[in-house]
């Protein structure tokens, strides 16, 4: 063995050593650490059994606040604890994180489960880990009282509603504390009171085009497009991006000729505008003017064949084969246009098709409008919807191996908090053929009572 | 607490496991912003969205995990004009008008960490995981979290700053080339006007 040898073999003696004085006494004050907080958990959060079976021992609070904001409180709660969110799914409420140590590590699970009077309960269940047998587990420790206070005192510091609107009152010339007030409104689901909120602001702050363009989204939200126009009007002028925005508010209040009035001199003025170029021909097909609909479809191909667009063009062409829109409009045709508009995110128009549709249709042409429905409602959490949709129809969906649609009553029924027939539906999508997420199972999982 | 944390920074250095300071590459071929004309502020954008370009300026496939990234590089170039802006603010706009909200950079870096419990081998890869878990954690800190431009930032006279915002990466679409970044709103400090930065990213096709 040389003397090089030697020396490093000594020097990883040393270290080994130093790391297990370490390591020893800093296992020591760990556990006395997590004894007094376990001490102070008995006294003020008392650990108690959950009536979720499976979510086991928890410390709760109970909080009265939007969903939203405590949804926010939570999340923002783990950054401020820096816990890891490795999971989270907002219809349930249930956030899962935790931090990890490589051999040991917690698993820290929310649960934002509401109760009466607008209440919500949250209960937190924090899960120890170790590979390294009673050493390991001394490095761990139990966040849940931690974790409740920092969400306690992130709650805390947001205003409420009340606080929002005095000091809007005696602020009026602060747009911040406009916006705040409007932001707590539509957490808190007022939206009448938003509308007015942001109409006041504008009415103050005419030039804030983030206002009026947020307006006019919520006011599409609520399917309110000709309010909406009316807003964005107020704005039209230099700004293109603004013209493009109401020309798509036309084309979902179905009002396609105001929208190629509107898109035509910007195509004309500016041929390389594409994106003018491609809503114009889409307007021109609404407004029942084929040939125009047709020029510029083909022109947008031409101009540039690897673009989104043109791939997009060549479905619209296929569909003008057909001729002009004609209302009622036959299944087949409306099917294909609803497939564009939702592409196009013109939701709300396609939403008015295939409502209007959905009573005319069986087999499979029912399910295409069921699924297209579906993912108008979902990010709308239209939950009601979806499974007044879906339900009735179930026991043939099964037959028909639909699973997909099983599934999104599943995803329903989560929403709307029926965690047993969730459950069940899960487990027949996954029979009718459909990849149910595992973790959704295991999410499920916490809601058997 | 903080002693565990020690013990594993000095194992992940026994180990020598790189760990260099990580700077955001050099912007190639930015595309330029539209800026009302009498604003004195411009900027650049460069869109990370393959696994080539995260790991160059990320040091890290965050597009494998369903992320993007847009790093923004805007410059005031005014002598007497401060500019601010909100990061809740800026949104993609793609080519067929969906909206995507930034992500806040802690949620990504989340999105970046391994699952605790039973992410790759937890703890059956023992004294290793642990290793790997702190060299992890630094790494991303360093790459991600220090990378991301922060909530609220001022631009002072003549300042220039640079920072990276990051996106779910949408599952519909292929790419991101043709769609807008828009900073809803930039306020000049000075005037008070309030106006939004559009930045296309369609030039890197």
């Amino acid at each position: 063995m040389t003397i090089k040898e030697t020396n490093m073999k000594k020097g990883i003696w040393i270290l080994v050593v130093a790391l297990t004085v370490i390591l020893a006494t800093s296992t020591t004050s760990l556990a006395q650490d997590s004894s007094k907080s376990a001490q102070a958990d008995t006294q003020e959060m008392p650990k108690y059994r959950s009536k979720y079976k499976a979510r086991g021992n928890v410390h709760s609070i109970v909080v009265t606040l939007p969903f939203p904001v405590i949804y926010a409180g939570v999340t923002q709660s783990f950054t401020n604890l820096e816990l890891t969110i490795n999971y989270e799914d907002q219809a349930l409420g249930y956030v899962e994180g935790g931090r990890s140590r490589g051999v040991s590590g917690e698993i820290v699970q929310v649960w934002i489960d509401p109760e009466a009077n607008g209440q919500y309960r949250l209960e937190v269940r924090n899960i120890r880990l170790s590979r390294m047998g009673l050493l390991g587990f001394a490095g761990t420790k139990d966040w849940s009282k931690d974790l409740l206070v920092a969400i306690n005192k992130e709650l805390a510091s947001r205003p409420s509603v009340s606080q929002l609107q005095a000091a809007v009152e005696s602020n009026p010339a602060s747009i911040d504390a406009r916006r705040k007030l409007i932001e707590a409104y539509v957490a808190g689901r007022q939206m009448d009171e938003a509308v007015g909120a942001y109409r006041a602001l504008l009415a103050r702050f005419a030039t804030s085009h983030l206002d009026r363009v947020n307006l006019a989204d919520l006011l599409i939200s609520r399917g309110q497009p000709d309010q909406a126009i009316e807003v964005l009007k107020q704005a039209q002028g230099a700004d293109p991006e603004v013209t493009l925005q109401l020309a798509r508010i036309y084309i979902l209040a179905e009002r396609g000729a105001e929208a190629v009035e509107l898109l035509t001199p910007l195509a004309q003025k500016n041929p390389a505008d594409i994106k003018a170029r491609y809503q114009m021909a889409r307007a021109a097909y609404l407004a029942g003017d084929v040939p125009a609909s047709k020029a510029s479809f083909s022109s947008v191909i031409e101009q540039a064949p690897q673009h989104p667009f043109a791939e997009q063009a060549k479905l619209w062409l296929r569909l003008l084969e057909a001729g002009p829109i004609k209302k009622p409009l036959e299944a087949k045709t409306a099917l294909s246009l609803c497939e564009l508009l939702i592409k196009e995110k013109l939701d709300l128009l396609a939403q008015r098709h295939l409502e209007s549709l959905i009573s005319s249709v069986s087999g499979p042409e029912r399910h295409q409008v069921v699924r297209l429905l579906v993912t108008i409602y979902q990010p709308q959490r239209q939950y009601a919807a979806i499974a007044g949709l879906i339900e009735p129809q179930v026991e043939q969906l099964k037959k028909d191996k639909q699973g997909e649609l099983i599934y999104y009553l599943a995803l329903a029924q989560c929403g709307l908090r029926n965690f047993k027939p969730a459950a069940d539906y899960l487990k027949a999508a996954k029979k009718a053929g459909y990849k149910t997420p595992k973790e959704l199972e295991n999410v499920l999982r916490g809601y058997q009572q | 607490m903080p002693r565990v944390h020690k013990i594993i920074t000095l194992l992940a250095l026994l180990v020598s496991f790189s760990t260099a300071a990580v700077k955001l590459a050099a912007i190639a071929a930015p595309t330029q912003d539209q800026t009302p004309q009498n604003q004195t502020l411009t900027g650049a954008v460069r869109l990370i969205e393959t696994k080539q370009e995260s790991e160059k300026v990320f040091q890290h496939d965050i597009v494998a995990r369903g992320l993007c990234a847009i790093v923004l590089t805007l410059t005031n170039e005014s002598k007497d004009v401060t500019y601010s802006l909100q990061r809740s603010n800026i949104t993609i706009r793609t080519e067929f008008d969906a909206q995507l909200a930034s992500l806040e950079p802690q949620r990504a870096y989340d999105k970046l960490m391994w699952k605790i419990g039973s992410g790759p081998a937890f703890a059956e890869a023992g004294i290793i995981r642990a290793i790997g878990e702190g060299s992890r954690k630094k790494k991303l800190q360093k790459s991600v979290l220090a990378a991301a431009i922060g909530a609220q930032v001022t631009l002072a006279p003549g300042e220039e700053i640079e920072g990276a915002i990051f996106f779910d990466l949408p599952k519909d679409t292929k790419t991101l080339r043709f769609s807008t970044l828009v900073v809803g709103e930039i306020v000049n400090q000075k005037t008070g006007e309030r106006f939004p930065l559009r930045f296309p990213l369609s030039t890197q096709q």
